[in-house]
């Protein structure tokens, strides 16, 4: 400590660009609830008084639409090799780029194939990258943020560096050239949004870790002798889990966006598999006569990127309430 | 990170030498144009040379129209950076009065639209708001153009009618965002002694907002705005991809697409400095814009 001079007022500046950084963070990859939240958190900060009633009530209606919506679509994606439907790759030529029907529930495109089989199965993509991009990110991300946040010093300032380093190019441009390196398949998209969104985690676990680290319970375990991988998993962890895993379905929204961005640009998996984006693309020339093609998929993207925004944001309200009542 | 980006396009899988000759193309020959492009050489050796191109202005030339990289570059920073600068001045003239006004009437009816609104907007992606407006304006009102671009030189009006739709979807992702903070950054302000007694001295409600209220909330925004740029490209990419717009954004995912190594590396290099420079300015306006950082001590 005494090496350095500055060292004394590193934490309280640390502390306030990791609040700014996390906003920029928010900004650039995330976009979302980040920046909408401090507004509405205040809101309902100031007009809510803690209540006791149990989690799932105080999460309210909304939370519990949205959550119906994702796992709807979530076993849509599932289960679309043994639903009822039609073959996403069968065309219809009798029926091209047809509006909606008691046939063709969300019309045909350009080919004749059935837009809502298409759909269905687009689900697949969008829900493997954005659980799984997620996972790779938390469990990472989530990883060095702790480490950084918990023993400070050298590690940190090495995480630190190549969160920042990652940070250093747009996230667009950082996916793209990571999925063009790696090769368009299923398991390098998965692990190019992943590695985007790790920086993310990393500079919300290291945030939550420093105001954990040193509250009374860490201090006894430590004056307790308990040892540091102990107190990480059994003091700390515990509380940064739960805002963190709040965040990654805000996170998941904006996977199931990078990834239908790729598909849209027709640099995600094979245009043969459908997804939502590349449904997306291909309407794309029939807007005039047959806007449908573009319509339905949109929607369906919309309504779950929403549905996982709002989630997200309403458990991390919730949580924010109970953390300002202790 | 000039190493990470010409490694990483480096490694790319697929041998261009063969993609531009064609599967046909015998051996020898792709040997020969491989040779000629620098590819057999070691990464390490490669980068070097490169890099003092870089450096003298020479970035090398297209594979595939034999265009300097450096001229590509010339001829397509314009556009991105006036389709920029149009949606980052449309999006705060629009976000200005939205904040102001959700900030006065804060959960009034239209503070709590907006925030319906703004919610809405953010889980719309960037391509699909983009398809929104050309169904909307060309397709449907037969107003403005669906793509292409005209240089301002060869015809202002013509330009800016190609740039009106892709800087709309630009603007109109950054609105929601940059209304949103500026409303909570008021609504503290207008809690401020010196609003009440600016109130108190019976100035109008226009001039409490907007003269005293406006500046002192307005600072998180503009820094949000400067720091927004990574946002921007990244919402700029897809958009000249969209409305096929000759900027970086498209060059660099046709020289994907391509596998135009030289072309893609230059693009990156480029969009990569320009984010990291303007990074590096803004955290520097930051305390400049901020008094609140420079008094700090005394407080």
């Amino acid at each position: 400590m005494s090496t350095h001079p500055n060292d004394r007022d590193t934490p309280s500046r640390l502390d306030e660009a990791v609040g700014t950084g996390d906003l920029i963070v928010g900004e650039e990859t995330m976009s979302t609830a980040a920046v909408l939240a401090p507004g509405h958190a205040d809101v309902e900060a100031s007009t809510v008084p803690p209540r006791q009633s149990p989690l799932w009530r105080r999460l309210g209606v909304q939370f519990w639409v949205c959550a119906v919506w994702v796992v709807l679509v979530g076993l849509a994606g599932v289960m679309a090799g043994i639903l009822p439907i039609k073959d996403p790759s069968t065309s219809d030529f009798t029926a091209l780029a047809e509006g909606p029907s008691w046939r063709y529930w969300m019309g045909t495109d350009a080919l004749g194939r059935d837009i809502f089989s298409r759909v269905v199965h687009g689900t697949r993509v969008s829900i493997i990258v954005g659980l799984f991009a997620v996972l790779i990110g938390l469990v990472v991300g989530g990883m060095l943020g702790l480490i950084a946040g918990y023993y400070r010093r050298r590690i940190e300032s090495v995480i630190m560096t190549f969160a920042d380093a990652l940070v250093a190019f747009p996230a667009l441009v950082l996916l793209l050239t990571l999925t063009t390196f790696l090769g368009q398949t299923l398991e390098n998209i998965v692990l190019a949004i992943g590695i985007v969104t790790v920086p993310v985690f990393i500079r919300l676990a290291r945030a939550n870790t420093l105001t954990f680290a040193q509250r009374e319970f860490v201090l006894a375990a430590k004056a307790t002798g308990s040892r540091n991988f102990r107190i990480i998993t059994r003091e700390v962890l515990p509380n940064v889990a739960m805002p963190l895993m709040a965040f990654s379905l805000v996170v998941v929204a904006v996977a199931i966006v990078a990834e239908g961005s790729l598909s849209f640009l027709g640099l995600s998996v094979p245009p043969t598999t459908p997804t939502w984006g590349n449904i997306i693309a291909a309407g794309r020339q029939n807007l005039q006569d047959a806007p449908h093609i573009v319509f339905f998929p949109s929607l369906v993207m919309f309504l779950t990127v929403m549905a996982f925004n709002l989630a997200g944001d309403r458990l991390r309200e919730v949580l924010e309430v109970k953390e300002g009542a202790l | 990170m000039t190493f990470a980006t010409f490694s990483m396009v480096r490694l790319l899988p697929g041998d261009p030498a063969r993609s531009f000759l064609g599967p046909e193309a015998p051996q020898e020959q792709v040997d020969r144009l491989s040779q000629d492009m620098g590819l057999d050489k070691n990464v390490v050796v490669g980068y070097v040379e490169w890099l003092g191109g870089v450096v003298t202005g020479d970035m090398g030339s297209s594979y595939r129209t034999g265009q300097p990289v450096t001229e590509a570059l010339q001829q397509r920073i314009p556009v991105s950076f006036q389709l920029m600068l149009m949606a980052q001045v449309l999006a705060l003239l629009v976000a200005i009065p939205i904040g102001v006004l959700t900030a006065y009437r804060a959960g009034g009816l239209f503070d709590r639209i907006w925030s319906g609104m703004a919610f809405a907007t953010i889980a719309v992606p960037g391509f699909v708001l983009g398809l929104l407006l050309i169904y909307l304006f060309p397709v449907q009102l037969g107003l403005f153009r669906i793509s292409g671009f005209t240089r301002f030189t060869d015809d202002p009006l013509g330009n800016l009618n190609s740039l009106v739709l892709p800087s709309v979807t630009l603007a109109m992702l950054q609105v929601a965002i940059y209304s949103r903070l500026l409303r909570s950054d008021m609504i503290a302000t207008l809690q401020e002694d010196f609003v009440s007694i600016a109130r108190a001295k019976g100035l109008s409600t226009r001039r409490v907002l907007l003269g005293h209220a406006l500046r002192p909330s307005s600072f998180s925004l503009l820094t949000l705005a400067g720091l927004n740029v990574g946002q921007l490209i990244s919402g700029a990419v897809l958009i000249e991809f969209l409305f096929g717009l000759p900027g970086i954004g498209l060059l660099m995912i046709n020289s994907i697409l391509g596998r135009d190594l030289l072309m893609l590396q230059g693009a990156i290099l480029f969009i990569v400095v320009v984010y990291v420079v303007l990074n590096l300015l803004v955290d520097a306006l930051y305390s400049v814009l901020d008094p609140r950082i420079r008094t700090a001590g005394g407080a």
